[in-house]
C-alpha cells in the first residue's frame, strides 16, 4: 500500500505529461469540434491472476464466437438457415453491408481487434455490456499511463508482480503479420482531427508500422501501394485502418469520401491486402444481436458460455415486450443504432412525457431497441481533492485474433467522473485508470 | 433462343479538364443459364488498362484510373449473346437470398407504395403474386421519359404515377418485398436503340425467373443481362470520381440486333 501511495502523489504529474504527448481525444458534439484531456486517475482496477485466466477464457471463447458469425452471415448462413438469429436482425442491422456477401478476408478473420466492454456486478461477477469490433480505440492510454507511472514512481513497481502491459504493441503487430498478405504494415488515420489520433500515432510507432492517411495510399490494378513523398512506391500487405467502413473506400462505400482510397475494397476482395478489421463487422457488434451472443456460442463452438451477458431483452418478441411494459421503470433502453452512450435512457429517470414519446417509438419500431437489467456494478475509487470516492468504471479488454485469439494483460477501465452516472464513455466525460493484472 | 449483337458506347465529356479520375463499369454481361456470351471487346478512351473485380454472383466489372487531364471519357463494349436460353436460373437455398427480400433506400415503401400494395388482391405462388403486382403497376403507371432520374425512389415515382424503366423496377421490387418475396434489380439491354434498360428477377421455387414491368411481361428472348443486386445503385453501369470542378455531361448509345452492325 506504501508504494501505490508514492504513485498517487504522482497523479498530477502524470496527467502533465499525458497532456504534453497529447494524449487527448476529441468529441463532435452540436456539430462543433472538442479536443479534451482525458483524465488519469492514479489508483489501478487491480485483478487477480485467477480471475483473470477465467475472464479470458470467456473473451477467448466471446471473440472466437463472434468472427464464426461473421464469416458464417457473409457466407454459408447456416445460423439462419437454422433459425438460431432471425434473419430480420441480420439484414435490419446497419452494420451489416451487402458488399461484403461472399468476401473471405485473408486467413479469414474478420474481427482483429475486438474491444469487449465489461462491468463488475456486485454480485462478483463480470457482465458483458457490448462487443467493439470495428474500430474499437483505447489500448494506448493505459499503455502510456503505464510507462508514465513506471517513470514517475518506479517503486511502485518492483516487487509487485504485475504483468507488463507494454507488450500490446506486439500482440498488435503479430495479429498484423498473421494477415498481411505481402508488403508494408500501415495504420490509416483520417488525420490529426480525429478524437483518437494520439492513438493512431502512438500505435504505429510501438509496431513500427507506417503512419499513413488516405492521400498516401493508392491501388494500381490488383494492389495496394505506399506513395511516399518521394514518389517512391511499395506494396502495402496490411492496412490497420483506423476510419470507419463508410469511410473507407468512396467507389465502393459513401461516395462523398475524401479520406478513403478508391478502390481499396476490390483489392481487398481479391485477397491482396488485409484489412484490420475487415468491413462489415458491424453486423456482429450491433446492439440487436447482442442478445444473441450466448446462442452463438452454443451453436458454433458447442459450449457454454464463460461470460455473462446482462440480462437483456428483445421488445421484438412480444414476450419480451411485455416484460419490458411490465417492468420499465427498472429497465435502461437502448437505441440499437447509436454508440458512445448515446440513445441510452433510463426507465426511471423519464418524464412522464418523454416516457409517452418513449413507448410510442418502442411500439412503431420494436427492432430499433433493447431493454437490459440495470447492473448494479461495483464502485471502484477515484482520488478527487486529496480523497477517495467511489466511482462506476467499465473495462474494455482487447482480444486480438491472429494466428491464436489472445487477450491483452490489461485494459482500459473507464469511470464517470459524476458520481450520480452510469455512463462511461470518454465521449461523455469520463476519465480512465489503468487496469493491473497480477501475475501471481 | 435469339442470337444478337450488341453495343453498348458511352461517353462522358467534362466542362474542363479532370484528373485522377477513379472509374468502375458494370457492363460485362456473363455466360450462364439464361444467356451465353461470346467474344467481347472493349474500348476505352483515354486508353489506359483495367483491372477486373467480381463478387462470385455472377457480376463481373472492370476498374481503374484516368490519370492525367482529360476532358473527355468514353468506354464502348460490343460482342454477341445468345438470350433465352432457359425461363430460369438455380439460386441459392432461400436462407442465402434472404437479403434480397430487404428494402433498400430505393425500394422502401410510403404512402403511396403502400395503399397501392393494399388494394391488390394477391395469392398464389410468388411468381403468380409477382404478376400480379406488375400488371396491376403496369396499367396505372405510365411511360414518361425523363420524368424521373437515378436518384428517385419507388415511393417518389409512385406518388408521381410516372417514370421509366429503373423506377417501374424499383416499384416491384417494392412491392413483392412488401409480399416476402425475394427479388433483385437487373441491369441489361435489350433489343433496339436507345439507352440500357432494367427489369427484375423474382425468386420462385429455388430459381430466378426475370419479369419486365416496363412491357409487363416475362423477360426472356432478347434480354442481355450486365448484372444483378439489391436495386440500381448497386447496378450503376458506370460510377466515377474525379479532381476538378466540372460539370459533366452523358451520352449513352445502346444497339441490340440480330444483324451486323451497318
Amino acid at each position: 500500500m506504501q508504494e501505490e501511495m508514492d504513485l498517487y502523489r504522482h497523479t498530477d504529474t502524470v496527467n502533465e505529461l499525458l497532456a504534453r504527448y497529447g494524449v487527448k481525444f476529441g468529441i463532435y458534439k452540436d456539430k462543433t469540434f472538442h479536443e479534451q484531456l482525458f483524465p488519469f486517475d492514479a489508483i489501478p482496477r487491480t485483478i487477480s491472476a485467477e480471475e483473470f485466466s477465467s475472464l479470458e477464457r470467456g473473451l477467448r471463447q466471446r471473440v472466437d464466437a463472434l468472427n464464426a458469425f461473421i464469416r458464417d452471415v457473409y457466407g454459408e448462413k447456416h445460423i439462419l438457415r437454422d433459425k438460431i438469429v432471425p434473419e430480420e436482425f441480420v439484414y435490419a442491422s446497419s452494420g451489416y453491408l451487402p458488399i461484403c456477401e461472399g468476401v473471405t478476408p485473408p486467413k479469414g478473420v474478420y474481427a482483429h481487434i475486438a474491444g469487449i466492454d465489461l462491468v463488475l456486478g456486485k454480485d462478483g461477477s463480470w457482465y458483458i455490456l457490448e462487443d467493439n469490433l470495428r474500430v474499437p480505440s483505447g489500448a494506448s492510454y493505459p499503455m502510456i499511463a503505464r510507462e508514465l507511472c513506471r517513470r514517475a514512481s518506479p517503486k511502485t513497481f518492483t516487487g509487485a508482480h504485475i504483468e507488463d502491459n507494454r507488450d500490446y504493441a506486439q500482440l498488435l503487430r503479430r495479429t498484423m503479420d498473421h494477415v498481411n498478405t505481402g508488403g508494408m504494415t500501415v495504420v490509416l488515420t483520417p488525420g490529426r482531427y480525429n478524437a483518437a489520433y494520439f492513438e493512431h500515432s502512438y500505435l504505429a510507432e510501438q509496431t513500427g508500422a507506417h503512419l499513413v492517411t488516405g492521400s498516401e495510399l493508392r491501388v494500381e490494378g490488383d494492389y495496394l501501394y505506399f506513395i511516399g513523398y518521394d514518389q517512391r512506391k511499395e506494396r502495402v500487405g496490411a492496412v490497420y485502418r483506423r476510419i470507419s467502413d463508410e469511410y473507407l473506400d468512396p467507389m465502393n462505400f459513401y461516395e462523398g469520401s475524401l479520406i478513403g482510397i478508391p478502390h481499396l475494397y476490390d483489392v481487398f476482395r481479391k485477397g491482396n491486402v488485409a484489412l484490420l478489421n475487415a468491413p462489415g463487422n458491424g453486423v456482429a457488434d450491433d446492439k440487436g444481436i447482442y442478445y444473441f451472443v450466448p446462442k452463438m456460442i452454443r451453436y458454433y463452438l458447442g459450449e457454454e458460455p464463460i461470460l455473462q451477458n446482462a440480462p437483456t431483452y428483445l421488445p421484438y418478441y412480444p414476450e419480451d415486450m411485455q416484460y419490458v411494459l411490465a417492468n420499465f421503470d427498472s429497465l435502461v433502453l437502448k437505441d440499437v443504432a447509436e454508440a458512445g452512450g448515446y440513445g441510452v435512457v433510463f426507465g426511471s429517470k423519464m418524464t412522464a412525457g418523454q416516457m409517452e414519446d418513449f413507448l410510442r417509438q418502442l411500439k412503431a419500431e420494436p427492432r430499433r431497441f433493447i431493454a437490459q437489467e440495470v447492473i448494479d456494478f461495483q464502485d471502484i475509487d477515484i482520488m478527487e481533492d486529496g480523497e477517495r470516492v467511489p466511482r462506476k468504471a467499465d473495462l474494455r479488454a482487447f482480444v486480438l485474433t491472429g494466428e491464436e485469439t489472445m487477450v491483452w494483460k490489461s485494459g482500459l477501465t473507464r469511470f464517470s467522473r459524476d458520481p450520480h452516472s452510469f455512463i462511461v464513455n470518454s465521449s461523455q466525460g469520463g476519465g480512465f485508470k489503468d487496469t493491473w493484472i497480477f501475475s501471481r | 433462343m435469339r442470337e444478337l449483337r450488341f453495343r453498348y458506347a458511352m461517353e462522358l465529356r467534362f466542362s474542363e479538364p479532370v484528373q485522377e479520375h477513379r472509374f468502375t463499369l458494370r457492363c460485362f454481361p456473363q455466360s450462364g443459364p439464361r444467356q451465353s456470351i461470346g467474344p467481347t471487346t472493349l474500348r476505352l478512351f483515354p486508353e489506359v488498362s483495367v483491372a477486373w473485380g467480381g463478387d462470385g454472383f455472377g457480376n463481373v466489372w472492370a476498374y481503374g484510373c484516368v490519370s492525367p487531364p482529360h476532358d473527355r471519357f468514353s468506354v464502348e463494349i460490343a460482342g454477341s449473346a445468345v438470350t433465352g436460353s432457359a425461363e430460369r436460373e438455380e439460386a441459392l437455398p432461400p436462407w442465402r437470398e434472404g437479403r434480397f427480400r430487404q428494402q433498400t433506400a430505393l425500394t422502401r415503401p410510403g404512402p403511396a407504395i403502400t395503399a397501392f400494395h393494399s388494394a391488390l388482391d394477391l395469392s398464389g405462388p410468388p411468381l403468380e403474386r409477382a404478376c400480379a403486382a406488375m400488371d396491376a403497376l403496369w396499367r396505372s403507371f405510365r411511360y414518361v421519359p425523363g420524368s424521373t432520374d437515378i436518384y428517385t425512389t419507388a415511393e417518389q415515382a409512385m406518388a408521381q404515377g410516372m417514370g421509366v424503366c429503373q423506377d417501374y423496377a424499383h416499384i416491384l421490387l417494392s412491392l413483392c418485398r412488401l409480399e416476402g418475396i425475394p427479388c433483385r434489380y437487373a441491369a441489361g439491354l435489350l433489343p433496339g436503340e436507345g439507352e440500357s434498360h432494367a427489369w427484375v428477377d423474382i425468386y420462385d421455387g429455388g430459381c430466378w425467373t426475370a419479369l419486365d414491368p416496363t412491357h409487363d411481361r416475362r423477360a426472356l428472348d432478347g434480354y442481355i443481362r450486365f448484372s444483378t443486386g439489391q436495386d440500381s445503385a448497386a447496378c450503376s453501369i458506370s460510377r466515377g470520381i474525379f479532381r476538378g470542378f466540372a460539370r459533366q455531361e452523358q451520352t449513352i448509345h445502346a444497339w441490340v440486333s440480330e444483324e451486323e452492325e451497318l
